[in-house]
């Protein structure tokens, strides 16, 4: 039971790498076969709200009851959402410079949103070793969480949405509901996202896990 | 647009040879998941050893 979620989330991205190159997607100018990059970089970024919206979660919870086990968790989320920006970014990267020719375009309000996002929750992380009472850390990182999720929900959902963008959906970019409406490419699509959702999760266990079995050792010293 | 035939890899469908890179992707990443799962019962073996310190004190 506690490990059919983890081979779930196995199985899913397995039929997402497969079914992902095999089915039949649009031919679209530029996009070409690289539209299936929408199977693997786009659930990154759907993993990694997700994992920010459990550490937002926690961080009330602990806000509400004071409980420092809440603490660990929002803490361990924040890291596992954070950890899932590389390959977001990495692979955006890529698929930038073969489509819209440059790695990188300051003139795309997702990526500078997503830049600003990453900065956020950096600062939030050296905010939480910069105190080292444990209670102090964990209040003040749960108030600075709140800023951080909504600042992050305004740089990559909201801005990018008021302004031209190259990516698709925003802006009036038409190209998302394009391949949105094909429904052959959201029956790899919906499961690779969930997939990667789950796997996130299983990520989350392990470090929560591991921060609580460190804990307990260092009751021991 | 629709009448300008959009280069897609038709060819490497033809041969066969995607079939090769998809297992290899699948490979790569059935080794990573089953590297999880040994981490996985590694530390499950360390919070029973744990637990069992806990209850013989």
């Amino acid at each position: 039971m506690n490990s059919f979620y983890k081979i779930f989330s196995v199985v899913l991205i397995v039929f997402s790498i497969i079914a992902g190159l095999l089915n039949n997607v649009p031919a679209l100018p530029i996009l070409n076969e690289s539209i299936r990059n929408l199977y693997f970089h786009v659930p990154m970024w759907f993993a990694l709200i997700f994992q920010m919206s459990i550490s937002l979660f926690y961080a009330l919870k602990y806000l509400s009851n004071n409980n420092l086990e809440n603490d660990v968790i929002s803490n361990a989320a924040a890291q596992i959402g954070f950890f899932f920006s590389i390959p977001g970014i990495l692979t955006g990267m890529l698929w930038a410079k073969v489509t819209w020719g440059t790695f990188w375009t300051f003139s795309d309000p997702k990526l500078n949103g997503v830049a600003m996002a990453i900065l956020v929750y950096t600062a939030y992380f050296i905010l939480r070793n910069a105190v080292t009472d444990e209670i102090k850390k964990a209040k003040l990182s749960a108030v600075y969480n709140i800023f951080a999720y909504v600042l992050m929900m305004v740089f990559i959902m909201i801005l990018p949405r008021l302004t031209d963008s190259l990516h698709p959906g925003n802006g009036g970019n038409p190209a998302f509901s394009k391949y949105d409406l094909n429904s052959n490419m959201r029956l790899v699509f919906y499961p690779a996202v969930i997939g990667w959702i789950l796997f996130s999760i299983w990520l989350l266990e392990l470090k929560i896990r591991l921060s609580k079995l460190h804990s307990k050792i260092s009751q021991y010293e | 647009m629709n009448n300008t035939p959009v280069e897609m890899a038709d060819i490497l469908r033809q041969s066969g040879k995607i079939y090769v890179v998809i297992a290899v992707l699948v490979i790569i990443f059935l080794s990573i998941a089953v590297y999880l799962f040994m981490q996985d019962k590694k530390i499950k073996e360390l919070e029973n050893k744990l637990k069992e310190k806990n209850s013989s004190e």
